[in-house]
């Protein structure tokens, strides 16, 4: 499911954070959304997920029109996972069955218990099943909210700092499940995210932003040492090693 | 075919929570069975099933019809109806302060019912009536119970959604609209005569004898609706659990559920302290028992939080007649002196309940 924002307008009462804001986000791709604190980067995703409204400007889910799709619908085809998470007492198989609140509104179906079970173990989860989300690691935990986000069963699926608070292990390991599950479910993959290299190791696209604009969006090719430099307002080099990139401060 | 190894350990929890559940409808089973047997005069069982034959006769029978069975029943629809309003609020404003009294939704109620009482007390006096009954007409008491307690709901879901009130400043607004309507409630008291005194500071003492059997079916109809309703919106509260935004993604329409919420459990608190009066504690430890037995799916937490709230009234209604006896010491004092110890455990000492 593709993902065009068009002409998109947005402000915290007088501060201006996106203006004119245009991009794609393709399926089975993953997108890093990069820029300083402020740039618009949280505020982008948002919009997407319809938590925010935007002045002027549309999202399109394919040729639909994100505006005329109901809260359910919507839920159906696009996950959001928010930067800084709650963590109630429930256990880890109870917190994720929560992802099936688009699909019912009285109980949970047999049908959602095998959804979660399936989920757990194709993200390797399943021994946490019946632990308490507070009992978890930061990395295990983080693997459990897009799991829950996974139980959706979404098409696009929006991801706040990701490995924001984590260790390398675990930054790594959320990053290639969820690039595993971009490439074999064609799933549309947005994220936030301040670690540039880490970006440029999984994201297969990159979207610069720079005072609620797009100073650059593509491929690889667009992190450049001057565009990064005006987009993090620091000196950087771009350096190659072994056919990778590697962003250093000059 | 055996269910995968995740679905396995959740239906054993699942069954491990419903023995929970048992186990706290049989306590109160056991406790009203103690609260209807407690008192003054002594009642058989044989008392109890006469109840089901002809009309009560005998002196044991009418204590039981008249005296003990409303007083069980309305520690029943008490109890509940605190500590499920207890648990919502707690649910939607994140916060496990929350309750009908920490945030003077219960005082509201109270000076609600202060004024109606002075408002009804004048209207007899202009037409020169004598020896005021001011649980005459309730429905105007209650009318404005509802009212001041909604007043002060509506603060507090403002206030929620203030982007900068954090879930401290709720609560510290809530105990200052409170202690704010303790005040109006005090003034109201100095201008009152003796009679409107008597009955003005009868709220204080939140006591679950004093409704008769209309108004028991009144509440009754408030707390079992009330109950229902957020029963059937538990998967929506799971959803909450998770935070606002993350519900929002979730398809839930998450102002609707917070107002609709406020508002069914300001109902239910007006409408029990305007009968009953203020009782506090059983809204706030209540749930918090449940939440360290059972967790916070909504689906075994509030019926649990239910349970336990009948339980905790009855039971003080028991040792309110027990503990000084022959003097009945009412619930609402017991709750108080009760509930200070226990949250202090829940607080300090528990199993973590605290986050």
């Amino acid at each position: 499911m593709e993902v065009s924002v068009a002409d998109l307008c947005f402000a915290y009462g007088r501060r201006e954070v996106l203006n004119g804001f245009d991009c794609r986000l393709q399926p089975g791709k993953l997108t890093a959304i990069l820029g300083i604190n402020g740039a618009g980067k949280s505020t982008l995703l948002k919009i997407i997920a319809c938590l925010e409204r935007p002045r002027a400007g549309t999202v399109m889910l394919d040729d639909e029109d994100l505006a005329g799709l109901s809260p359910h619908r919507l839920a159906r085809r696009l996950g959001y996972v928010a930067q800084h998470h709650v963590v109630p007492r429930l256990t880890v198989f109870e917190y994720l069955l929560i992802g099936r609140t688009p699909y019912r509104s009285r109980r949970y179906a047999a049908m959602d218990e095998h959804i979660v079970a399936d989920v757990l173990a194709d993200m390797g989860l399943t021994a946490f099943a019946d632990r308490w989300l507070g009992e978890l690691s930061g990395g295990e935990l983080q693997q459990v909210v897009i799991a829950r986000a996974l139980v959706q069963r979404p098409r696009v699926l929006l991801l706040d700092e990701p490995t924001g608070n984590l260790d390398l292990k675990n930054q790594v390991a959320v990053m290639a499940a969820v690039r595993e599950r971009a490439r074999r479910d064609e799933l549309t993959v947005a994220f936030s995210i301040h670690d540039i290299n880490l970006a440029a190791r999984f994201a297969d696209r990159f979207l610069l932003l720079r005072d609620g604009r797009v100073l650059a969006a593509g491929g690889a090719e667009v992190l450049a040492a001057e565009t990064l430099s005006r987009v993090y307002d620091v000196p950087l080099t771009v350096h190659r090693l072994d056919g990778r990139l590697l962003i250093l401060p000059a | 075919m055996t269910a995968p190894a995740g679905i396995d350990l959740y239906h054993r929890r699942r069954r491990r929570r419903q023995l929970w559940l048992a186990g706290a409808a049989l306590l109160l089973a056991g406790a009203a069975l103690v609260a209807m047997t407690t008192g003054a005069i002594s009642v058989s069982p044989d008392d109890f099933l006469g109840l089901f034959g002809e009309a009560p006769t005998g002196l044991a029978q009418r204590v039981i019809w008249h005296v003990r069975l409303p007083r069980v029943v309305g520690a029943l629809l008490g109890g509940t109806g605190f500590a499920v309003a207890g648990m919502v609020l707690q649910a939607i404003l994140r916060n496990p302060l929350a309750s009908p009294s920490t945030l003077g939704i219960s005082q509201g109620a109270a000076f609600g019912a202060a004024c109606g009482i002075m408002l009804l007390s004048l209207g007899d006096a202009a037409a020169g009536s004598q020896g005021v009954q001011l649980n005459r007409s309730p429905a105007l008491v209650t009318l404005l119970a509802f009212g001041c307690s909604l007043a002060t709901t509506a603060c507090i879901v403002g206030l929620a959604a203030l982007r900068r009130a954090g879930r401290e400043a709720i609560v510290l607004a809530g105990v200052a609209l409170g202690a704010f309507f303790m005040a109006g409630t005090t003034v109201i008291q100095y201008f009152a005569d003796e009679t409107q005194l008597a009955s003005i500071v009868q709220w204080t003492f939140g006591d679950v004898s004093r409704a008769t059997w209309p108004e028991l079916r009144a509440i009754a109809v408030v707390v079992t609706a009330g109950t229902g309703y957020f029963f059937s919106q538990s998967l929506r509260f799971n959803a909450l659990l998770a935070g606002g935004d993350v519900a929002r993604s979730l398809g839930v329409a998450v102002s609707r559920l917070r107002l609709g919420g406020m508002v069914v459990a300001a109902l239910m608190t007006a409408v029990i302290v305007t009968f009953f009066g203020v009782i506090s504690f059983i809204g706030l430890v209540a749930p918090h028992m449940a939440r360290m037995l059972v967790g916070e799916d909504a689906r075994t937490l509030l019926p649990l939080t239910a349970l336990i709230g009948a339980v905790l009234l009855l039971g003080a209604d028991v040792l309110g007649r027990l503990l000084l006896a022959p003097v009945v010491l009412p619930a609402g004092v017991v709750t108080a002196f009760m509930g200070t110890p226990v949250f202090l455990f829940l607080l300090f000492g528990g199993r973590g309940s605290w986050r």
